[in-house]
């Protein structure tokens, strides 16, 4: 897969961006330039917009005013550039696993059904599981339903991935293993990605960069690079000191966000 | 493809597996034989309800007399009309005369609700617009049409009406809940994959929907079965299994009257198993969620 060693090459920029529901302003003013190849977490208590946030990078929601430009063009959800991982896998139970896979290529109609099928199994394998394509979705686990659908979405070989608390609903040790495995395909495709999550651990063990949102409308509370050095691994990473002290920082921070929240 | 069709197929059962649904139609016919025993020995004085045995003679009667309507559909020019075993004589005509009733009243009425119960489930405006008109129609017992229809038109015409109304109604209202009921996650998803709003239709909804299509066609069919009988027994036009039902009673022939009982069930219980059953099948392991 030779078009994964370039991706990445523009930035994402959000630039002054305007959004409410009705009455109740979500974001104002809000200015994020994500860098090629970058691995951002944005993290906040509930219902302090993060969904929000990536319904319009994705597009599916469109901006008050202020816009959303990848390559200078606002995303669209059919957009190719970008791919999305749901929280919950959204597989399409009529569909076997590797046809599911083969979703957005199907759509594209680019390629033979052959070419199609070993693209689709390539990415499969990528996730670990190779063997389970003519599996119904029903029958794979929660954590296997959440890798299909991240293989689903690396098919199209996306720029650009949105997550969307993609293992929230995991158990804690699933979601380790997730995380493990997600930096791995990272290191190797090297596609910018936004991830949201209200997991602390995850945010720090993933990303070079971490936004903590404010209750809205003021948007960003913190902005900050993590210094904890790549490649990362399990136990070693999880226990270093600068881990630690990022989590407690990131703890008290989140407290704040939720304290204002009372007040206000 | 081929390797998903194994999934979904059922485990193959032993030969000979037990169930208790062998003694529902032996015991039934049992009731029946000892029920008429019964009444002909201390009820009535003139028996109305055959013995099995007198329907299956009926049967045999019937298939071995030919009609000039039915079977000589079969046979080409003014020759000697041939016989065939499998056209069944006269009992023949009345099923084939209902079968084409059902079908052509029933697929109309699918097609019609399809489209409409499509619309419905994705437009609110027509979806308020015609749920006052499904109520109207599905108050109001689609036989009632009948003697109206007939004057109106030819009887043939006027059954397939009937069982166009008694039927189309109801599947509009499965069909729109149907895709009512479809998850918005799904339909994100494959927008997310780059799905154009003509592939959402028929890679997202259609097969989404596809269990709610056939429950409207198995309530649909229930609803266009009973109509047939009834509209065959009003405005009978001398052939049909209703026909045969409500004509037998004037000829006394209480025989023939419940041979067409028994394959009215038959007829729709072979559909239900041929039809229905079979789609249902393609789905049914991944609806389980």
């Amino acid at each position: 897969m030779d078009s994964v060693q370039h991706v990445g090459g523009d930035p994402l920029v959000i630039d002054n961006l305007y959004f409410s529901y009705g009455q109740l302003t979500i974001f104002e003013n809000l200015n994020i330039t994500v860098q090629p190849g970058e691995f951002l977490s944005i993290i906040g208590p509930s219902g302090c917009g993060k969904t929000t946030l990536l319904n319009l990078l994705s597009g599916f929601l469109e901006p008050d005013s202020g816009s959303v430009l990848l390559r200078g063009t606002p995303l669209k959800p059919e957009d190719p550039h970008f791919g999305y991982v749901f929280q919950h896998a959204t597989l399409f139970p009529w569909l076997s696993t590797i046809e599911n896979v083969e979703f957005g290529l199907k759509m594209a109609g680019e390629l033979s059904p052959s070419e199609m099928r070993e693209k689709a199994m390539h990415y499969l394998a990528m996730v670990g599981l190779k063997g389970f394509e003519d599996y119904l979705p029903l029958k794979l686990s929660g954590g296997m339903q959440q890798r299909v659908s991240l293989a689903r979405a690396l098919t199209l070989e996306p720029r650009l991935l949105l997550m969307d608390e993609p293992f929230g609903a995991l158990d804690a040790i699933t979601r380790d293993d997730m995380n493990d495995e997600l930096l791995v395909l990272w290191e190797e495709l090297g596609q910018t990605v936004v991830f949201i999550t209200h997991d602390i651990d995850e945010a720090i063990y993933l990303s070079d960069r971490i936004i903590v949102l404010n209750r809205p409308p003021h948007g960003i509370y913190k902005d900050f690079k993590s210094e904890i050095p790549r490649p990362r691994s399990g136990q070693e990473t999880r226990t270093c000191d600068l881990f630690w002290e990022y989590k407690k920082d990131l703890r008290n921070d989140i407290e704040e966000v939720a304290k204002s929240a009372v007040v206000a | 493809m081929s390797s998903v069709q194994d999934e979904r197929l059922p485990v193959k059962q032993k030969n000979f597996q037990f169930s208790w649904s062998w003694f529902s139609i032996p015991s039934l016919l049992l009731f029946w034989i000892l029920a008429v025993y019964f009444m002909d020995a201390f009820v009535f004085e003139n028996r109305v309800i055959p013995q099995v045995w007198e329907v299956v003679a009926e049967f045999w009667e019937m298939v071995k007399t030919p009609t000039d309507a039915h079977d000589t559909y079969y046979t080409a020019g003014g020759e000697e009309p041939k016989k065939y075993w499998w056209t069944l004589g006269s009992l023949g005509a009345h099923i084939w005369q209902s079968f084409k009733e059902v079908v052509i009243g029933f697929v109309g009425a699918f097609i019609v609700a399809l489209f409409l119960g499509f619309m419905a489930g994705f437009s609110k405006g027509f979806r308020e617009y015609i749920t006052p008109l499904n109520g109207v129609f599905m108050s109001i017992p689609a036989i009632a049409w009948a003697p109206l229809l007939i004057l109106m038109f030819e009887k043939f015409t006027a059954i397939v009406l009937v069982v166009y109304i008694a039927a189309v109604s109801p599947m509009i209202i499965a069909i729109m809940e149907g895709v009512l009921t479809i998850k918005g996650q799904e339909v994100r998803a494959a927008r997310a994959l780059g799905a154009k709003p003509k592939q959402l239709f028929f890679y997202v909804y259609l097969p989404a929907s596809l269990p709610f299509i056939t429950a409207g066609l198995r309530i649909g069919f229930s609803q266009a079965w009973r109509a047939l009988v009834a509209a065959e027994m009003v405005g009978g036009i001398g052939v049909g299994l209703g026909h045969l039902v409500a004509m037998s009673d004037e000829l006394g022939s209480n025989a023939a009257m419940m041979l067409g009982i028994v394959f009215i069930g038959l007829l729709s219980y072979i559909f239900e198993r041929l039809v229905f059953r079979r789609i249902e099948k393609r789905y049914e392991v991944w609806r389980l969620h």
